[in-house]
């Protein structure tokens, strides 16, 4: 279980980054995690967008593996976007017969959780460094450090701050974004 | 409306006719300094587009329209159509963005145009413009121009 004080995480692995402009105000509940990728080929280009109060999320996952906490875990950060429907992945409603993100993300976000996807005020955000190439619109293939640090991360996360297994998604899962973003990132606990 | 007895119908009828303006607000001095600076920066972009082959569009072509993604209902992307005037004047004016934003902070949208494009120094290239407003061209010398029409209206759906 982390050690979580004031919303810092307390841990040996974990270097301290805060990046205060990309705080946007108190989460009271975390209900779920995002995964994403940064687009950009080093922690220290994502850091120095965080610094300009870009949106950000709140963990940040080099190439080596080295987990940089870059926001409070109780503060929110911008770092979803337009929610899709939950209710359309999960096949309880129809496909909307209009492509509408504004629309749509108004209608969500009026739900409450669980009946939406988490959004940025309820959900906690992991990025891993990546580049990403324009010509075939491909994210760089997360590396095996990075994947072991997810792991590991979500795992304490989801133990830490009681979030059900089922509320970790891709970040092109919840929101209007690159297909492939994420698409390699791999957080899952094997049973045996 | 101003009426023809109004003193603003007055002073209007009074510069028409080649009279001395008699009202000079005091804020025109500042008004003026803004619209210069403006300007200026309105030519310093246009400049710097212009400076740029790869906005140096020749002609273009367009091979499909309302494309859907696999998996994307045909129908939802059937109204997303451009013309070729407005797909010229976009590869032309729409803001360049880093690959970062593009692939991270704007909307991907599964609905596109897409085609070729020629430029007046004779290289060519394809082109794709999402509905969300996000356009990427791949020219032949394997440059790749990211492009973001934020302002752009129907078919385009933020």
């Amino acid at each position: 279980m982390l050690n979580i004080t004031d919303g810092k995480i307390v841990d040996a692995k974990v270097v301290l980054q805060l990046q205060p402009l990309i705080e946007r105000g108190p989460m009271k509940q975390v209900n779920g995690i995002i995964v994403h990728q940064t687009g950009g080929a080093t922690a220290a280009s994502a850091l120095a967008s965080y610094a300009t109060g870009a949106a950000g999320a709140h963990l940040l996952l080099d190439r080596d593996g080295t987990v940089y906490q870059t926001a409070r875990l109780n503060q929110t950060t911008w770092h979803v976007g337009k929610l899709r429907p939950r209710c359309v992945a999960e096949l309880k409603c129809p496909k909307p017969k209009k492509w509408d993100p504004v629309g749509t993300h108004a209608v969500e976000r009026a739900k409450a959780w669980p009946d939406r996807y988490p959004s940025n005020a309820d959900a906690i955000g992991i990025e891993l460094v990546s580049k990403f190439d324009v010509k075939t619109r491909q994210y760089e293939v997360v590396s095996p450090q990075q994947n072991a640090a997810l792991k590991w991360l979500v795992e304490e996360l989801l133990f830490s701050l009681k979030v059900p297994m089922t509320e970790v998604f891709r970040h092109p899962d919840v929101s209007y974004k690159e297909p492939s973003e994420a698409a390699s990132a791999d957080w899952q606990v094997r049973t045996p | 409306m101003a009426s023809f007895a109004s003193p603003r119908f007055r002073r209007f009828a009074r510069v028409a006719a080649g009279g001395a303006e008699p009202f000079r607000p005091t804020f025109m001095p500042f008004a003026r300094a803004l619209a210069g600076i403006a300007a200026a920066l309105f030519v310093a972009g246009a400049s710097s587009a212009a400076e740029s082959v790869y906005r140096d569009v020749k002609s273009i072509s367009i091979e499909v329209q309302g494309k859907a993604a696999p998996g994307t209902d045909a129908e939802v992307c059937r109204p997303f159509r451009l013309s070729p005037a407005f797909v010229a004047w976009l590869l032309r004016n729409a803001p360049e963005v880093d690959r970062r934003y593009y692939a991270h902070e704007l909307d991907y949208a599964p609905c596109t145009v897409e085609g070729r494009v020629i430029l007046r120094n004779g290289l060519t290239g394809v082109w794709e413009i999402e509905m969300s407003g996000r356009a990427r061209v791949a020219f032949d010398d394997e440059h790749v121009l990211l492009l973001h029409c934020r302002r752009c209206k129907a078919p385009f759906v933020r």
